[in-house]
């Protein structure tokens, strides 16, 4: 029997398991986000879902200790904010 | 109020002294970051220097030098009077990179925290300047 070419998938630690799920959901959810909140908004996310917004980063930040488990299983972001997936260094 | 730097390093790169606060609230760390002024990032240091400054995680990068952890830190730089939350990306390759011109460096700023400030170099120095608006 031929051996499967593939390699096991690589196990994530759960931060960083945890990061990936915020960061998909919150690629996903941006055109909502961008649609819904004013500009500047800082959005809080927990296990890929929405959970708190605030006008400032503190106030979120207050808000989002009440809800999570882990302060690093969260993940906070502004509305209407361009950022990049992907990006270049040229550093070096 | 302004930073004013004499270019260091092999190749002579431009750098500024910035500030980061602890998450734990156990103190502050002074780290030196070569200005690359068509950077993409805020701030990149090293993952190790991130998870001790992290207040909240931000989003992920994948960039030609592998996956950069966005994480919001405090960012200061007392004698201008600046001090603001952003997102700095932890990604050891640019931080080797950095050093490689010279061991004081510890990572790199760019463009969207340079937005912050006038800045400017002449043959001799770098500089940076801040007007705090309330």
């Amino acid at each position: 029997m031929r051996a499967s070419a593939k390699k096991p998938a690589k196990k994530l630690s759960p931060r960083l398991s945890a990061r990936y799920v915020n960061n998909r959901a919150f690629w996903r959810l941006k055109p909502y986000i961008d649609k819904t909140y004013p500009p500047g908004q800082y959005i809080g996310l927990v296990d890929g879902k929405i959970v708190a917004d605030a006008a400032d980063f503190d106030t979120l930040h207050e808000k989002l200790k009440l809800i999570e488990k882990r302060r690093d299983h969260s993940m906070v972001m502004q509305a209407g904010v361009n950022y990049l997936r992907k990006a270049i260094d040229l550093l070096g | 109020m302004e930073q004013r730097n004499p270019y260091k390093g092999e190749p002579l790169r431009p750098w500024i002294a910035v500030v980061f606060e602890k998450a734990d609230g156990s103190g502050k760390i002074t780290k030196q970051l070569i200005v690359d002024t068509g950077g993409v990032a805020a701030i990149r240091i090293n993952r190790s220097l991130l998870f001790k400054i992290e207040i909240r995680p931000a989003d992920l990068q994948k960039t030609n030098f592998g996956l950069a952890e966005g994480s919001w830190v405090w960012v200061e730089i007392p004698k201008l009077g600046f001090r603001k939350q952003m997102v700095a990306y932890g990604l050891d390759r640019v931080v080797a990179a950095a050093k490689a011109s010279h061991s004081d460096f510890e990572g790199s700023v760019g463009l969207p925290f340079l937005r912050e400030f006038e800045y400017g170099g002449n043959e001799n120095e770098f500089w940076l300047r801040y007007e705090h608006v309330p």
